[in-house]
């Protein structure tokens, strides 16, 4: 049985319909990679699993436990945590206070003080600014602190939405290669990404993502194969929108 | 020296009151994108809990309006605001609205539309008197409390858990729902947060007029509402000072109009809040520097 299961997913905004049956499934310690151009309903997809945004029809279940109906703030104490777009950090609070907030979940008082000093040792940027407000931090530093943050409340998942956004090259690989150090300790992760060439060494399998709608899936080498993934990308109908 | 001293005093007791309404305001829409018009209602129906109960023991009148209004708080949140809570913000504007009418007209319903004389803590009323100074022990009083409760909210919401958590909601309720940061709760705390802040204006308003009348809270939330825009909308700093700020001018035009202008100080006030915002439309406390939100 997955982890993850997606089934049949639909979302719409008014007349938009951003997700047209989307089924999407991950077993435990796998890292699955979302590629998709532009407005294709990458981030629609994360924020339907989460619960951040309502499914119009289809379900999600996590770990065998159906998720429909209940609030993020639920869903996250299912174990699934989310590493948004953007990052959106609490760019007028502190370093610490983001990387607190994401232990919201958790009661155990020493355990989250034991992973605070934990994530600051993992990255000592943290430490160094940690009263300084997170926006004051580097892109890079930002999307740390957003994968640490997502960290302190003890997910058994991680769902990352274009972790690469606006960053160097030699950031991303940075970001990337945490992403892998964490998946090799076993952490379940799904990222979605528009760059395929940023997923395509680190997945062990992929979907495809266009209009809504899974365009293809498989293993990573699909996405090098040039005319299907251009096929993919560009093919015939308009991007979310009702054929 | 003497009138001076009298006027920052009066100046600061009146921004007080202003200042706490706009921070009861000004803490839900940082949550919940709701203006709430009824928190004056909530600080009327305190001054009216506060006659109904007096009984001669002043302090347990005291405690029974704070925990209605807070009750009161609640309750309207829960059966009002939160079904609207994802509704556009006209509608969110407008049950604010009907919610405000309908409290003001029920207590025309039970006390009638007519003022009310009560006097309440009259002791409050005789002034601290040094030398040739005159200081209304009210006045005083007044600035004292606010600033305990100031102090404590601020520390409330920098230093606890489920404070950072209530800050955290204030500049992204989804990503703060996504760490685990439980809406209901967040919204609930904040309703009941204002509620104590109207009980304790209403403990004021009473005291210093010693009328009732069911519209008594319709200017003060108006008052309250232009304070946080002044602040700039969102940051409860602003919007304190933004209350401080309307003192001031309201007790600056009330010293220096002349006696038959006096009746149009709010309109001289109003005139000086436009005259602001043209100026500065994102409020006048929300430059570069001052972006703090709490
Ligand atoms: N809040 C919203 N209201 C209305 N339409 C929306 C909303 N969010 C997304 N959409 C639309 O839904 C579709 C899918 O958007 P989504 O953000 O999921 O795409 P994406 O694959 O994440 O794109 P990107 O690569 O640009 O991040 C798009 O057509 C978008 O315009
Ligand atoms: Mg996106």
């Amino acid at each position: 049985m997955s982890l993850l299961a997606v089934d049949d997913l639909a979302v719409r905004y008014g007349p938009i319909a951003a997700l047209r049956g989307v089924s999407v499934a991950v077993e435990e310690g796998e890292f699955v990679g979302v590629v998709g151009p532009n407005g294709a309903g990458k981030s629609t997809l994360l924020f339907a699993i989460t619960g951040a945004v309502r499914a119009e029809a289809g379900s999600v279940s996590f770990d065998g436990q159906a998720l429909s109906g209940l609030a993020p703030e639920d869903i996250v104490r299912r174990g699934m945590a989310l590493v948004p777009e953007g990052r959106e950090l609490f760019g007028e609070l502190t370093v610490e206070e983001n990387l607190r907030l994401g232990a919201t979940i958790r009661r155990d008082r020493g355990g989250v003080e034991a992973d605070v000093r934990a994530q600051m040792e993992a990255f000592p940027i943290l430490a160094e600014r940690r009263r300084a407000r997170a926006e004051k931090l580097s892109g890079g530093e930002q999307q740390m602190l957003a994968v640490a943050r997502a960290l302190m409340g003890r997910p058994r998942m991680l769902l990352l939405d274009e972790p690469s956004l606006g960053l160097a090259p030699l950031i991303t690989r940075q970001v990337y290669e945490t992403l892998t150090g964490l998946n090799r300790e076993g952490m379940t992760i799904l990222v979605v990404e528009q760059n395929p060439a940023r997923i395509i060494d680190v997945a062990r399998r992929v979907y495809v993502l266009r209009s809504g709608r899974i365009a293809r899936s498989g293993p990573p080498d699909i996405l090098s194969r040039r005319e299907e993934l251009d096929e993919a990308y560009f093919g015939f109908d308009e991007h979310g929108r009702d054929a | 020296m003497t009138t001076a001293i009298q006027v920052i005093v009066d100046a600061l007791s009146v921004g007080s009151l202003y200042a706490l309404t706009a921070l009861g305001i000004g803490l839900i829409f940082g949550i919940m994108r709701l203006i709430n018009f009824a928190h004056g209602e909530f600080v009327m129906i305190g001054a009216y809990m506060l006659m109904a109960i007096v009984a001669q023991y002043e302090p347990l009148a005291i405690i029974v309006a704070m925990v209605l209004v807070v009750v009161l708080a609640l309750f309207s949140e829960r059966i009002a605001f939160r079904p609207v809570r994802n509704a556009s913000p006209t509608t969110m504007l407008v049950t604010s609205f009907a919610v405000s009418y309908f409290l003001q007209y029920l207590f025309v319903m039970i006390y009638g539309a007519r003022p009310k004389g009560f006097e309440f803590l009259a002791g409050l009323a005789e002034p601290f008197v040094i030398g040739t100074i005159r200081i209304p022990k009210l006045n005083v009083a007044i600035v004292a409390v606010t600033i305990v409760l100031l102090a404590g909210l601020a520390l409330f919401l920098t230093r606890s858990r489920f404070g950072v958590q209530m800050r955290a909601a204030a500049l992204n309720f989804r990503m703060a729902r996504l760490l685990g940061v439980r809406a209901d709760r967040v919204i609930a705390v904040a309703f009941a947060l204002s509620g104590i802040l109207a009980g304790v204006t209403a403990i004021f308003i009473t005291v210093q007029g010693g009328t009732l009348s069911p519209g008594m809270g319709v200017q003060l939330a108006l008052i309250g509402f232009v304070a946080t825009i002044i602040g700039g909308m969102g940051s409860l700093i602003g919007a304190v000072l933004g209350g401080y700020f309307i003192g001031v001018v309201t007790v600056l035009l009330q010293f220096g109009l002349p006696l038959e202008m006096r009746p149009y100080r709010e309109a001289f006030v109003f005139a000086a809040v436009i005259l602001v915002l043209l100026a500065r439309p994102q409020g006048l406390f929300r430059g570069a520097e001052a972006r703090e939100r709490v």
